[in-house]
């Protein structure tokens, strides 16, 4: 090392921006040569290098991959088999309802046969309605008549107490009079 | 093709302009999609506790939902939530520190620093690879703020340190510096797992610039 590298040593901040190439060109080379002749900053050079080769072991786990959101396919056959599966028994239904079913031309005459007693049971009810509705009225006629003869007799009883009741009042009033005016006789 | 599937072609601002005037969940769909990674990944390195991670993810994007209406349109949406995100995963470590959630925690110069020993070898390959896994993520986590956000921003998430200017709203060549201390806590809590470890080449074949992979701005 001789004193003219000595006196030009490059800066500790210089040393760094040179370990990160970021220095220029011309500068970068002058602190390469100056590096490889003294032993100062080549000791502190090594130093700073071996310290960066260490942190290079620190490696962090590499993040996870974005998990794209994606449909996921839909399962057509699943689909498939259970519409068939539907199909199949809606198909089995109906088929065993149209062969247990009665033929059209049974149904028609069973309707004709039973039409006259459908008939008398229809005037049967009628006539049992029409009675009721006769009997629901004559009771009415009896609730209505009867209210209207309690309704008099309570009127002629409550004209009656009147009657009574201003006579006794008149008599009543007489007896006062009489007392008030009666004055006891003078004792000889 | 609906105007904002994810394969849509809209950028980030285009899609936040459109959520922001119109409320299409769509849209909102579509950054949420773009940017939920890169979110959950920066609150599992801020946080190191996975169901951590996802509360913050969800609470970054609730937020930007409820405060679409804070973002300029002339601003990259990925800086807004970032930010947004820091400063849950800050808050959520604050939270914990104070509750003795997190066991130790560094002072600003790094002076309990040379007391922890995250280094125990494991007798198997896949085992000690874990383990050394393990050691990353507690040194980190006992990194002190602000230095270690800026650390998992550029080496994580392999954000230019001009982004995480903007992002953290404060001068590059600060940011800079916060990486600078950043690396040298790692460093030293380091330090015996790296002795332990193979040899790795210390000519300058091992400085070559890290492959830029991940970053999005």
């Amino acid at each position: 090392m001789n004193n003219a590298n000595h006196a030009n040593h490059p800066t500790r901040e210089e040393i760094v921006a040179k370990l990160y190439d970021e220095l220029p060109p011309q500068r970068h080379s002058e602190v390469a040569a100056h590096l490889g002749q003294c032993a100062e900053c080549h000791k502190l050079a090594t130093e700073w290098c071996d310290t960066m080769e260490q942190m290079d072991a620190w490696k962090l786990p590499a993040p996870e991959p974005q998990q794209e959101f994606e449909r996921e396919p839909v399962d057509f056959a699943q689909f498939f088999k259970w519409a068939l599966a539907a199909c199949l028994v809606v198909g089995l239904g109906f088929l065993g309802g149209r062969l247990s079913a009665p033929a059209p031309d049974a149904a028609a005459a069973l309707s004709a046969a039973l039409a006259p007693e459908l008939q008398k049971l229809y005037a049967a009810m009628d006539a049992r309605l029409a009675e009721d509705r006769r009997a629901v009225t004559e009771i009415l006629q009896t609730m209505q008549t009867q209210r209207t003869e309690d309704y008099a007799s309570l009127r002629r009883a409550l004209e009656t107490l009147a009657v009574n009741t201003e006579d006794e009042l008149q008599t009543a009033q007489q007896q006062i009079v009489q007392l008030a005016s009666f004055t006891e006789p003078v004792k000889p | 093709m609906p105007l904002f599937s994810p394969a849509s072609a809209a950028t980030d601002e285009q899609t936040m302009s459109v959520f922001q005037t119109t409320a299409d969940p769509e849209a909102f769909a579509l950054i949420v999609h773009r940017w939920q990674g890169p979110i959950r990944n920066l609150c599992m390195r801020m946080t190191a506790d996975l169901h951590r991670a996802e509360d913050l993810t969800q609470e970054t994007f609730s937020r930007l939902c409820a405060r679409r209406r804070e973002w300029q349109p002339t601003a990259k949406l990925s800086t807004y939530l970032w930010r947004i995100a820091i400063n849950l995963c800050h808050d959520e470590n604050r939270r914990r520190t104070r509750h003795g959630e997190v066991p130790l925690e560094t002072g600003e110069d790094g002076e309990h620093l040379a007391h922890i020993t995250v280094f125990q070898p494991t007798p198997h390959d896949e085992l000690e690879a874990e383990e050394r896994a393990d050691q990353v993520r507690a040194a980190l986590q006992r990194v002190t703020e602000p230095f270690r956000t800026v650390l998992v921003l550029r080496h994580y998430e392999g954000l230019k340190f001009r982004e995480i200017a903007d992002v953290l709203g404060v001068p590059e060549g600060t940011v800079k510096s916060r990486m600078v201390e950043g690396l040298s806590q790692l460093t030293r809590l380091m330090q015996p797992a790296l002795n332990d470890t193979p040899s790795v080449p210390t000519t300058p074949a091992a400085w070559q610039p890290r492959p830029q992979t991940k970053g999005r701005l």
